[in-house]
Parts: structure tokens; sequence; C-alpha cells
């Protein structure tokens, strides 16, 4: 099966767990960069920005099978495991490799060049790094509301079916969120 | 020379591959299994129509008066995408704010069959099982019965605040940040405490995890240490197991469980996350048995409660505000008998004294569960 280049990240995650390879690939590439951003303003470190982001797009493909879109909006289901995968690190010390391991990754070494491509990459995606922060701030159903209606383009009917409440919470949702990135935007110039 | 994350997609390519075939025969097992299931089904119907003529038959002609009744059919769900049936339903759900909790982070259920949650406000919350909070006690500080609940790890959400409640009703938090374990009556009144900073005996570096068994013993997950210590009803330590020597591989790790994880043989079920192993501890600090391995569970194995029947609950790693959590049931003989995801439970859930089971959802709010399992029905 192809993959259609605007084909959203639940079609994507769909159509691997109905047995296309290409489509978590898809997956991948389109989030490459934005989860090498997320690990580089928290870490500081390209070489650990790089492991802990091997070890996400693992346990991505590990459990991708099992994401509902029903629940939240691929991206944040994507920043979750991310966010576990940091805090476990911070906690351990250590990057572990448990996904890589399950699906028996080899090590792969991180040279001056993909540190260069680390830069490239991240400054690509980092435009707003105030706004994704300010984002995973955001209380849980104005964040899932959000990132649902404006990155995944949803419509607020299909959104409020997903949240269980009204098409009328959802915009509120969608509303307040975005004045709170507003404000917390502007605030933070 | 390809780039790391060329050489990436190479790899996540290969084995999505490998992936998709391996589901694809997983599917063709499963779809097997629903035959079976499809072929079981009308056997059982047919016999339960033969037995329901007899019962009857019988019941006319002996002029009972008495009509014998029946449980409602079990609702049980087959998410698309999930191994096992769902055998939880939410019958009611309280929010956080409705019970002036903030961040609610661990909940026991007393033998008087109300809740006792600790949250991150510094406090514990008795609350009836319909919802209404009766007492609060507690406050930020290192005095007696004062709380120091600090986050499980860094940057997270929650905060480490384990609670039990032994059968005499007494109350036992893990205070995680003045490393200690204090002791109350179960209207609030500090009782003593124990436990001080450190790694020698009877020192905490970082406790998360709380269990307390029938006779007052009290359980301690040392989280930095990744040691478990049982400490008798005065607070001695009697045993402490894992650590850098333990020799036994099942025990070096990170241990966790709660207060609803001794079983009815009075051992303490707890995970280790490290080890992708659900171990059973006896009174005496011995692994008595043990099941999983890598990759068994769904999301990791971070959290295990046991219900009356034997049922062991073993919920994922996954930081309940940050992403989908998953939670699976083993029978006694360690089969998987329901699972379900993703769960809005953030914790496994905890049975109480009448088969009542509540747990903590993963927005903080209070859920009632209905659990539907064979031989068991709350």
């Amino acid at each position: 099966m192809m993959v259609e280049v605007g084909e959203r990240d639940d079609q994507l995650l769909e159509a691997f767990a109905n047995g296309d390879p290409d489509a978590f690939v898809a997956f991948y590439r389109r989030h490459l960069a934005s989860v090498l951003a997320f690990f580089l303003r928290r870490t500081g470190d390209p070489e650990l920005t790089a492991d802990l982001t091997a070890e996400v797009f693992a346990a991505a493909l590990l459990s991708a099978r099992r994401y509902q879109p029903g629940e939240k909006p691929a991206l944040a289901w994507l920043y979750g495991i991310a966010g576990h995968k940091l805090t476990d690190s911070r906690r351990r010390g250590r990057v572990e490799a448990r996904a890589r391991k399950r699906l028996a990754l080899e090590p792969l070494v991180i040279d001056d060049e993909d540190i260069a491509r680390i830069d490239q990459l991240t400054a690509r995606a980092d435009h707003h790094p105030r706004l994704e922060t300010a984002v995973q701030g955001l209380p849980r159903a104005q964040r899932d509301a959000v990132l649902a209606r404006v990155v995944e383009e949803r419509p607020y009917t299909e959104i409020a079916e997903r949240m269980a409440c009204s098409e009328m919470v959802v915009r509120q949702r969608v509303s307040r969120g975005l004045k709170a990135l507003r404000t917390q935007v502007e605030e933070s110039r | 020379m390809n780039s790391f994350f060329d050489r990436l997609e190479d790899q996540l390519h290969n084995a999505a591959q490998a992936q998709t075939a391996d589901s694809s025969a997983r599917m063709r097992l499963r779809r097997g299994w629903l035959k079976t299931g499809t072929r079981i089904v009308p056997m059982l119907a047919a016999l339960a129509v033969t037995v329901g003529v007899v019962v009857v038959a019988l019941t006319i002609a002996s002029h009972a008066h008495r009509v014998g009744s029946s449980n409602p059919p079990t609702k049980q769900t087959l998410p698309s995408g999930a191994r096992m049936p769902n055998p939880f339903t939410i019958v009611a759900r309280y929010s956080a704010a409705s019970l002036g909790l903030n961040r609610p982070a661990n909940l026991a259920i007393g033998p008087d069959g109300n809740l006792y949650v600790t949250d991150a406000a510094q406090h514990l919350t008795v609350i009836s099982p319909d919802g209404k909070v009766l007492r609060r006690w507690g406050g930020p500080g290192q005095g007696p019965g004062e709380f120091n609940f600090v986050p499980r790890e860094p940057r997270a959400p929650g905060v480490a605040a384990g609670i039990a409640v032994g059968a005499d009703g007494r109350v036992y938090v893990d205070d995680s940040g003045n490393a200690r374990v204090e002791v109350f009556s179960s209207t609030g009144r500090f009782i003593r405490q124990f436990g001080r900073f450190g790694s020698g005996r009877g020192q905490i570096l970082f406790s998360n995890y709380l269990a307390v068994d029938a006779s007052g013993n009290v359980y301690v997950a040392d989280d930095k240490g990744e040691t478990l210590s049982k400490y008798s009803p005065t607070g001695a330590v009697e045993w402490t197991i894992g650590g850098s020597a333990a020799t036994d591989t099942d025990l070096v790790g990170h241990f966790h469980f709660s207060s609803s994880s001794i079983d009815s043989q009075g051992r303490l079920v707890i995970t280790n996350d490290d080890r992708h192993r659900v171990l059973y501890i006896d009174s005496s600090g011995r692994k008595v048995d043990a099941f999983g391995a890598q990759g068994q569970f769904m999301g990791g194995a971070c959290d295990a409660t046991v219900n009356a029947n034997g049922d062991t609950f073993v919920g994922s790693c996954q930081e309940p505000l940050l992403s989908p959590h998953y939670t699976e049931v083993f029978n006694r003989t360690h089969h998987l008998i329901g699972e379900w995801y993703p769960s809005p439970m953030g914790f496994s859930p905890r049975s109480g004294p009448h088969a009542e089971v509540f747990t903590l959802g993963e927005d903080g709010s209070i859920l009632r569960l209905n659990v539907a399992l064979p031989g068991i029905r709350s």
C-alpha cells in the first residue's frame, strides 16, 4: 500500500497496523525533527538526543498497533512516549534500550556529521520552541483539543465524538487553549 | 556512509516489516481462537438452555415459591486491536476537583471501605465509597503529621506518596521527601514514624511504594536503593532484599506495588520493571513464585495489585498523565485473562473489603469499577 503524502498521523499508524511498514517510516520521517528538537531542548546533548530519539521511535513502533485514534492525537501520543523515555533516562542516569532490544536493533554510533544534522533538523523544527513548551503545559483536555484541531485539522464534530463531549465544549477548549498559548508566548518574549 | 538517521530509518523499516509479518501470524491465531469461541458459544448456550429447562421443570414439579435468580450476563467487549476481553466497567467517577484534591498521588481502601487518598497538596483525604469527603489532614512540612511528597521522577507530574491502611484501621503514609513512613489512627491522629534518610539498615533513600499486611507488618520499596524492606509493626527492620548485593536477577531493579498487593496467602506481589517480572514474596522475604519475560507486559510492568480470587492486575509504566495506560489481568496460574487498553486507569485497581474496586484515573479522578472475571464479580 502506498502512503499518501497528506495522510494523517492516525491514518499512517492504522496503515502500519494493517500491514504497511512504509507507513511507519513515513510517520518517523514526519516527526523525526520535532522529536529531536524536543530532546535537544531538554537535554542540550546531541548524542543523548539521538539515543533517546531512536528509543522513542522503536517504542512507538512496538506500541503503534495499540494506538487508538479516539483517545488522543498521534502527536500527543508520541510526545507521551518521549516524555516517559526522558523521565526514565533521568531516573536511571542512562538511556535504556529496551524497545530497541525487543526489536533486535543494532546499536548505532553517532559522528560529527550526525551532530551537525541534528542541529540542521532541529533548527528547522525549532521555529517555535516556546510554543511547543506552552502546548505541553496546557491542561490535558485543552492540549488534546488544540492538537486535534490545529495540528491534525480534525473537524469539531469528530473531535467531540472522540472526546465524548459536545462540539461546543471542544470549541471552548480549543479557543481557551489557543488563548492561553498566545498569552504564554507573548509573556515569554 | 549513511547518517545515523538514515540507518535508524532502515532499522525501523526492517523492524516494521518483521512486526507486520508477526502481526499477520497473530491475527491468524486470533481468528482461530475466535472461531473456536464461535463453536463454543452455541454449545454453552445450548447447555444453558437445557439447564434452564430442567430447573423450570423441577420448579414447577415441586410447586416451589422461590424462583432461582441468576446474575445478568456479563458484558465483555473486545476492542479492536485488543488481545483479550476488557473485564472493567466504570460505574462511578468522582473528579479530583469535586473532592478538593490536587493531583491525587495514591489511593488505598481501608477496612471500613473508605478511600484514603494522598495528593500533591501534601494532604491525606478520607472519602466515603459514594464520593463524600469525610476527613482531611496533613499539610506541608517535616514535623509529625506533616508531609513532603516529592515528584516520583524529575519533572514528572505525579508525586511519590504511597499509602496503605492496616486491618486495624491504622493509616501508613510514605512521606517520600522526608524519607520516613508516618503512622496515623483512622481519624488522623499522628501515632509514630519510622525510617530516616540514608542507605543503611532502616534507612530510606527514596521510598515510593508501601503496603501493610494483616499483622501490621509494613513493606517499603526504596526506589533509589532498589530494595524492598519489611518492617515489624513497631518499625523494626525484619529483612531487606534486592539492592546491589542481590544475586537473584529477579531482585535486581526497581520494585513496584501498592496497598492492594498482598494476596490471600499473605504474599506481597510486586513487579520488577527492569526485569519485566511479577514476583511473589512470602512473609520471610523469599521469592516463592514469579512470572513474566521481556515483551510480555504491554508498556512494561510498573504496578501490581491482586484481588481475593488470586488474580493479578499489572499496570504499565507509562506516566499516567503523559501516555495511554495498559492494564492486564492474569489469573492465579499467570494466564492473561483480560486487558484494558488504552485504560483510563492511572494505577492498577485496588480491591476493598467487600470486593469493591477503586482506582485513580489518569486524569486524577477516582474511579469505581465493576470487574467481571471468572469466579469474582465486584
